[in-house]
């Protein structure tokens, strides 16, 4: 149920799609797996399910290869592209083909399709489907085998509201079961919403890979407004204060609480017309940590 | 929308080749295409064996005498130009996966991948067995009928019977086997029909185009070499078995290609 990557790198051609990434992915809790795009999310996911073969490293979960599980479905649940099926083949078909396979019966496809509320369109083809129908049939397919782990890539791509909340319910439930639960998401608001944990990567490498609450907490910053900027810079300037400006009349003071700042500021005498503490959001961290590792960045407006 | 998930008692065993099989099975019979493509073959060849006869007793009534006696081969000896269909068939099923991005589902329900592979070849094999067997058998019952109609016969003993009945099943199933190789090569489903359908018919009869002696190249190829199995004994030195046993080799090793190559490129 632990994933295990270990210095994996995958190189096409010239380009590293992931180089040297490290990390492990826990069971009993979500992890989200967050990156621009091209950062290397789907090549990393890829190769932890044997699709692709590592340039470097590798990719394990519970010591072993994916490829040498003997019954796989029943350990790993993937999603890695929605509709990823003949668009002339019926839901049931696509289904059944794959629980074939393991020998899994008819009775639990008949399960996940009414798991996943798509049992009256079971026999309709995949073709007509809409995306978020797609969707909802690769996770059906990925809990087929009822398995310990699930690797999902952008599974609320498409989604109606009451189906990202269904996904993000059912994510929640697998995660308490003891599951392991790793999806890889552009949507910061979800994950934030979701995540317990959250793996950040960028330009092919792991940028962050901590507690979803470490990283908001961010440092105390402060912003500060006030007439005598100067006078009440000097006077809390210290070893491990950062004091930024934006704009004039304005601080943002990092390594100080909002009381330190206003004891100080009452000492000196200094009138200030705002004292804010700010908390970092998901998406300043994110956005701090991979603004330099932006892979395909639209230029101008 | 939400229900237990958990299932009451463990779902599923081990993979293999009983599972896999049925797996592809499942897929074949899902797609209307394979189905009427298998179906149309059946009826073509059952056609071509009436055909045969049909057009031997109605020369006659334009030249002088039928040039040759009627022989049985005839009913079954142009198999493999119309088996060239299921080739294909086969190159489809491998390389639709391929256009859909159903392989990736497939090869992570069945990572090994050669048993994937194999599952694939033994299900077009079958299907292409089954055509070669009642096509060859409804040409063989209605000939005699169709040739007495112009007052010609021919002798077919029991021994032949058996080599061309399951024959046509043996040399369907071997040469559909080299389209499953072809398409999980090349994997993209134009060029994998388009060189299919080049490698078996055009290709063999290049070598007569440089040279008198290219003939002698051309045996060797997979449907010159199969069709032996239901030619008359005495056409090709290599006789029967020895012309199935070279499509054979043939198939061996496309077919081992495909499955190394499966194995070690990304999906």
């Amino acid at each position: 149920m632990t994933i295990e990557v270990r210095d994996l790198s995958k190189r096409y051609g010239d380009h590293y799609a992931v180089r040297n990434a490290s990390f492990t992915v826990q069971p009993g809790k979500v992890t989200g797996f967050l990156g621009p795009n091209g950062a290397g999310k789907s090549s990393t996911m890829r190769a932890i399910v044997g699709l692709d073969r590592p340039t470097s490293g590798r990719a394990i979960i519970d010591g072993q290869q994916y490829a040498s599980y003997r019954a796989p479905l029943q350990k790993v649940g993937a999603l890695l592209d929605a509709k990823a099926a003949h668009r002339s083949r019926t839901a049931w078909n696509y289904l059944t083909s794959i629980a074939a396979t393991h020998h899994i019966p008819k009775s639990r496809v008949d399960a996940v399709l009414d798991a996943t509320g798509l049992t009256s369109v079971s026999k309709k083809k995949v073709g007509g489907f809409s995306l978020g129908m797609g969707q909802r049939l690769g996770i059906a397919a990925a809990l087929l085998g009822d398995p310990s782990t699930l690797i999902l890539d952008e599974p609320v791509n498409g989604l109606d509201p009451e189906g990202v909340t269904w996904v993000r319910t059912l994510l929640d439930d697998l995660a308490t079961e003891g599951r392991t639960v790793f999806l890889s998401s552009h949507l910061l608001s979800e994950l934030a919403l979701i995540a317990d944990h959250v793996i950040i990567i960028g330009r092919g490498e792991i940028i962050a890979d901590s507690p979803i609450d470490s990283l908001t907490a961010g440092g105390q910053r402060v912003r500060v407004r006030t007439a005598d900027t100067d006078v009440l810079s000097n006077r809390i300037a210290n070893a491990g204060v950062t004091i930024t400006s934006s704009e004039k009349g304005t601080l943002e003071i990092d390594g100080l609480t909002a009381e330190q700042i206003a004891l100080a500021a009452r000492e000196a005498d200094i009138l200030l017309t705002e004292l804010t503490p700010l908390r970092q959001t998901l998406e300043d961290a994110y956005n701090a940590l991979t603004r330099d590792a932006v892979e395909y960045a639209s230029t101008g407006r | 929308m939400t229900t237990p998930l958990a299932p009451a008692r463990p779902t599923g065993r081990n993979v293999d080749l009983f599972g896999t099989i049925r797996s592809e099975w499942i897929k074949f019979t899902g797609l209307t295409s394979n189905v009427a493509l298998a179906a149309f073959t059946l009826l073509l060849l059952i056609a071509n064996g009436a055909a045969m006869p049909w057009a031997y007793v109605f020369r006659d009534r334009g030249s002088p005498q039928a040039d040759y006696d009627a022989y049985p081969e005839m009913i079954v000896d142009k198999t493999g130009y119309v088996g060239v269909i299921l080739a294909v068939l086969a190159a489809l099923l491998v390389t639709n996966e391929y256009r859909s991005g159903q392989i990736r589902t497939t090869l992570l329900a069945v990572p090994q991948r050669i048993p994937a592979l194999i599952s694939k070849a033994t299900v077009i094999a079958a299907v292409s067995f089954v055509i070669g067997v009642v096509s060859s058998s409804i040409g063989f019952a209605i000939a005699p009928a169709i040739l007495a109609g112009g007052g010609y016969t021919y002798s077919l003993h029991p021994a032949d019977a058996v080599r061309l009945v399951l024959g046509s099943g043996l040399y369907l199933a071997t040469l559909s086997i080299i389209g499953i190789a072809v398409g999980s090569l090349i994997r993209n489903v134009v060029a994998s029909v388009l060189t299919t359908i080049v490698f078996l018919v055009i290709v063999p009869v290049v070598p007569q185009m440089f040279s008198q002696y290219g003939t002698e190249i051309t045996r060797f190829f997979p449907i010159e070499a199969g069709s032996l199995l239901l030619a008359p004994l005495g056409t090709d030195p290599l006789g029967s078995w020895g012309g199935y046993l070279v499509l054979l080799a043939w198939t061996v090793v496309l077919f081992s290609a495909a499955a190394i190559a499966l194995r070690r490129r990304d999906a």
